[in-house]
């Protein structure tokens, strides 16, 4: 859960901020005027952020056609399904 | 492969995903494919579909690689679809013997097969042939 905090508490208080951003894994939501502003992230929470999003424009959805062709494509013949079988059992 | 795997108990892809499971062989899954799985699985494939993946997840040994970085990534652009580029690489990268791919359209084609010769790219049913004949 991101803790709030103004820009005067930030500046204030930086140090003490910047260790329980680190340290203790806190992000920071810092506001003006009551409103947020920017987020004070961990670095490596940051870089899982980044990556899962870089990922995400890559993820496919599956039209129908495709998960037709898909399925199609996943046969197998009785002969080879016995023989996995066995070395399954 | 994953999506059919868990939602089409009858076919070649629940026979592989059936021996990683019993340790016939050392399952590897890039993170993007796992994430693609599943949110296609829980969009298209229902609750039981779902279930039988995480299933899978707890009671196989995957080592799920991370997507590659874009260096590695620009190697492989000019040969493959690029929402496939990132499988592609993280493939090549992990070292892995096969690639196993329902994907024809994308994976199976000419190009693929005349630049990548490791791993050896095939589909489910041809990987089981090659399986039970070593």
């Amino acid at each position: 859960m991101a803790k709030e905090i103004t820009a005067l508490q930030l500046r204030q208080h930086f140090g003490e901020v910047v260790e329980q951003v680190r340290y203790r894994k806190e992000p920071h939501i810092v506001t003006r005027n009551g409103r947020p502003m920017i987020v004070l992230l961990d670095i490596d929470a940051y870089e899982a952020g980044e990556a899962q999003r870089r990922e995400e424009t890559f993820i496919e959805d599956y039209s129908a056609e495709r998960l037709a062709e898909f399925l199609k494509a996943d046969a197998v013949d009785a002969k080879t399904r016995g023989q996995v079988r066995r070395l399954l059992a | 492969m994953l999506f059919a795997g868990c939602y089409a108990p009858d076919g070649a892809s629940a026979l592989v995903l059936q021996l990683a499971r019993h340790h016939r062989i050392q399952a590897i899954a890039s993170r993007l494919v796992l994430r693609e799985a599943e949110r296609n699985l829980r969009r298209k494939a229902g609750r039981k579909a779902v279930g039988a993946f995480h299933q899978w997840l707890k009671t196989t040994t995957v080592a799920v690689v991370p997507t590659p970085d874009d260096a590695l990534l620009r190697r492989f652009e000019a040969l493959i679809h690029p929402k496939d580029v990132p499988i592609l690489a993280a493939a090549v990268a992990s070292g892995a013997e096969y690639l196993v791919t329902l994907d024809q359209r994308h994976f199976l084609t000419s190009a693929v097969r005349l630049r990548i010769k490791r791993p050896a790219v095939m589909t489910p049913g041809h990987f089981l042939k090659d399986i039970v004949h070593r």
